[in-house]
C-alpha cells in the first residue's frame, strides 16, 4: 500500500421520499419524460418552493448516524450557474450553514477498524438529465427531462482521511450499508440514486499535500476502486518523470479503466451563493435531535458486534449477515424464534441464501419464513429428518411454498428410527455381504462404513444414520466375539 | 471603486453581452450601489446576530405527500422546441463541472 496517497470523497445520494424537495411531485424513476413536472419544478414565475419536512428529517438521522454535530440553526441557499439541466439557472443547496457537521464513519478494512471523518453533510435538490441523440458530436440538439429535478439530494463530504482505494470502497460499501439500514437512500450506484466523486492526491516527499486531482463518472464500487487505483499510478508516472500535476476534473472511462481530462473552463466557477429568499431558515431544537436519535435503528457496525459477542457468531459470518439489512433482520427472526444462532447462520448463509439466489426472491419474501427454519432444526432435533432430508426439505420448501411439516407429511420424507425393523434390515444386509464380514473380521474397519452404506440404501435414505451406525457396529462385535 | 474587468467578469456569469458604453456606464452605477453599502461598514455589529432572512419566521414544511404535477403538454407549452416529450435545447457539448 502506498502510504502517500489522500483521497476524499464527496458522495451524493437520493433521499427515499414520495415527493421532490420543494413541490409535491412524484419522484419516482423511469416514467415518461416531463411528466412528473410542475411549475415550481420549472421556476415558472410566482411559484414558490416549499421544503419537504421528510428530507431534512432523512438528512439529521443521516447525520445522527453517522456521529456528525446537527446545526440547530440552518437555512438554503442559491448556487448560480448557466447549464439547462435546471430550468431556473440555479439550484437550491446549502453553503454555510449545512444540516450536518464533523462527523465519522468507522468500518473494517484489512481487519482493521478504520474511521474516516465526515467534513459536513446538506441537502440540496438534484438536477434534470440531458441527453442526445446518436453521436453528441454531430446531434444539433440536447434533449431534458426535468423528472429528476428537484429529487432531495444529500451531499455528504468526507475529510481526507482515506488512504487507498480498496479503503474507499469499503467506505462507500459501509456509507451505502448505514443508508440503507436508516431506509433514507436506495444508494443504488449503477441507477444513479447515489453517485460518487473522488479527489486524490499523492504526498510530496516532504510530506506535505500535492495538488488535488477531482474524478467524477464512478458508477459502481469496483468503478471507484478502480480508477482511483489508475489515477494513482498516472500521477505517480506524471512526478516519477518530473512532471507537474494539474489540479483539474477527471472523467472515468468504464469501457477503458482509464482516467481523462475534461475540459477546464476558462472561468473559474463562481457560484455567487447568497440565501435562498424563498425559503425560510431551519431551526432545529434539542428536543427534535434526541427524539430522531432514539428512533434510530440497530447500526451495522453495533449489530456487527452484538451477533459476535451476543450471540456467538464467527467474524466472517458476523460479517456477511451485517451487510445485508434482509439477511440480518432474517437471522434475527430465526433467534428471536429460539433458533441455535450458529445453526441458524449455517443455514442461512448456505442453503437458504443459494434457493433465494437462485430463486431471486429477497430474504424478507416470506417464502422461507424463520419459522420454517425453526421447524427443520425442531425436526433434525427430533430425529425425525436427517441433515441430508433436511436440505432436500428446504428445496421443497422453495417449490412448494408449504411448511416443512406439512412437507414431509405429504412426501413421505422421514428417517426410519424404528429400531425393530433397522435391526431386521441390517442382520439381512450382514448375512447378504459375506466378503464384507469376513474383511472386518480381518481388521479392515471400512466394511463398518460399506455395510451402513448398503442400509441406508435399503431404506432409501431414511434411516437414521447414528442408529444404523449403531446396530450394524453391534451385530459386527457380536459376530467378531462368536470367532 | 470596480474596475472595467470586474464587470465584464460578472456580466460574463450572467451571460450579458455589453457594448464599451455600456460596461462605462455599470462601472459608474454598480460602483455607486457598492458606496452605499460601504456606508454599512460604519455600524457596529458586534452584538448583532447576522440576519438570513427579513421574515421573523422559520420552518415552514410541507409533508412528504404527492400533489398530481402538470400535464406533459401543459409544461411544454412554452417550451421554444420539444420532442415526444422532451425539451430540446441548443447542443451542449461542454461538460459540466461541479454537481
Amino acid at each position: 500500500m502506498n502510504n502517500n496517497v489522500v483521497i476524499g470523497l464527496e458522495i451524493h445520494a437520493q433521499l427515499k421520499t414520495n415527493t421532490k424537495m420543494f413541490c409535491g411531485c412524484r419522484t419516482s424513476f423511469g416514467d415518461k419524460p416531463n411528466s412528473n413536472v410542475c411549475p415550481v419544478c420549472m421556476a415558472l414565475p410566482g411559484s414558490l418552493p416549499v421544503a419537504n419536512k421528510k428530507a431534512v428529517t432523512y438528512t439529521v438521522m443521516s447525520g445522527l448516524a453517522l456521529n456528525c454535530t446537527i446545526s440547530r440553526y440552518s437555512k438554503f441557499d442559491r448556487k448560480q450557474y448557466f447549464y439547462p439541466d435546471m430550468p431556473k439557472n440555479y439550484q437550491i443547496s446549502q453553503y454555510d450553514l449545512p444540516f450536518c457537521r464533523n462527523g465519522y464513519l468507522e468500518f473494517f478494512c484489512d481487519d482493521e477498524l478504520r474511521k474516516v471523518r465526515i467534513h459536513r453533510i446538506h441537502l440540496e435538490e438534484d438536477t434534470g438529465k440531458l441527453m442526445h441523440t446518436g453521436d453528441i458530436m454531430e446531434s444539433e440538439q440536447s434533449m431534458v427531462d426535468y423528472n429528476r429535478a428537484g429529487t432531495p439530494l444529500m451531499e455528504i463530504v468526507t475529510e481526507p482521511d482515506i488512504s487507498s482505494p480498496k479503503e474507499a470502497r469499503l467506505f462507500m460499501f459501509e456509507l451505502r450499508n448505514l443508508l440503507r439500514y436508516l431506509d433514507v437512500s436506495d444508494g443504488n450506484m449503477e441507477e444513479g440514486s447515489m453517485r460518487c466523486d473522488a479527489n486524490i492526491s499523492l504526498k510530496n516527499p516532504d510530506g506535505t499535500l500535492g495538488i488535488k486531482v477531482e474524478i467524477k463518472n464512478m458508477n459502481s464500487l469496483k468503478s471507484l476502486e478502480k480508477a482511483l487505483e489508475f489515477e494513482i499510478n498516472r500521477q505517480s508516472h506524471v512526478i516519477g518523470s518530473g512532471g507537474i500535476i494539474i489540479q483539474e476534473t477527471r472523467h472515468f472511462d468504464e469501457r477503458d479503466g482509464t482516467t481523462h481530462s475534461l475540459r477546464t473552463k476558462e472561468e473559474a466557477h463562481d457560484y455567487r451563493y447568497f440565501p435562498e429568499p424563498d425559503l425560510l431558515p431551519v431551526v432545529i431544537t434539542d428536543e427534535e435531535v434526541m427524539s430522531i436519535s432514539c428512533n434510530l435503528p440497530e447500526l451495522p457496525l453495533k449489530k456487527y458486534f452484538r451477533f459476535i459477542e451476543e450471540l456467538g457468531i464467527g467474524k466472517n459470518d458476523a460479517s456477511t449477515l451485517v451487510s445485508d439489512l434482509k439477511l440480518a433482520n432474517f437471522f434475527d427472526e430465526c433467534v428471536d424464534c429460539k433458533c441455535s444462532p450458529k445453526e441458524a447462520v449455517k443455514w442461512i448463509l448456505g442453503d437458504l441464501t443459494y434457493f433465494w439466489n437462485e430463486k431471486k426472491i429477497e430474504p424478507d419474501s416470506n417464502v422461507f419464513t424463520p419459522l420454517y427454519l425453526k421447524e427443520i432444526l425442531d425436526l433434525i432435533d427430533e430425529k425425525i429428518i436427517s441433515i441430508r432430508q433436511a436440505k432436500e426439505v428446504v428445496e421443497k420448501v422453495f417449490e412448494m411454498i408449504e411448511s416443512p411439516r406439512n412437507i414431509i407429511e405429504k412426501l413421505g420424507i422421514k428417517q426410519i428410527s424404528d429400531e425393530g425393523f433397522l435391526i431386521d434390515t441390517a442382520k439381512r444386509i450382514v448375512e447378504e455381504n459375506p466378503k464384507a464380514v469376513q474383511d472386518f473380521l480381518k481388521g479392515k474397519k471400512n466394511a463398518v462404513g460399506f455395510l451402513v452404506g448398503q442400509l441406508m440404501r435399503e431404506t432409501k435414505g431414511k434411516a437414521s444414520p447414528e442408529m444404523s451406525n449403531k446396530i450394524i457396529n453391534e451385530i459386527l462385535n457380536k459376530l467378531s466375539s462368536k470367532e | 471603486m470596480i474596475d472595467r474587468e470586474t464587470i465584464l467578469h460578472v456580466a460574463n456569469l450572467a451571460r450579458l453581452e455589453l457594448k464599451d458604453d455600456e460596461v462605462d456606464k455599470l462601472k459608474e452605477d454598480l460602483g455607486n450601489i457598492l458606496n452605499y453599502f460601504i456606508t454599512l461598514n460604519d455600524v457596529n455589529t458586534d452584538n448583532v446576530t447576522p440576519t438570513f432572512h427579513p421574515f421573523p419566521i422559520n420552518n415552514i414544511f410541507r409533508e412528504d405527500i404527492v400533489k398530481e404535477s402538470f400535464s406533459v403538454d401543459d409544461i411544454l407549452s412554452n417550451a421554444p422546441s420539444s420532442a415526444t416529450t422532451y425539451f430540446l435545447v441548443p447542443r451542449i457539448v461542454e461538460e459540466k463541472n461541479g454537481n
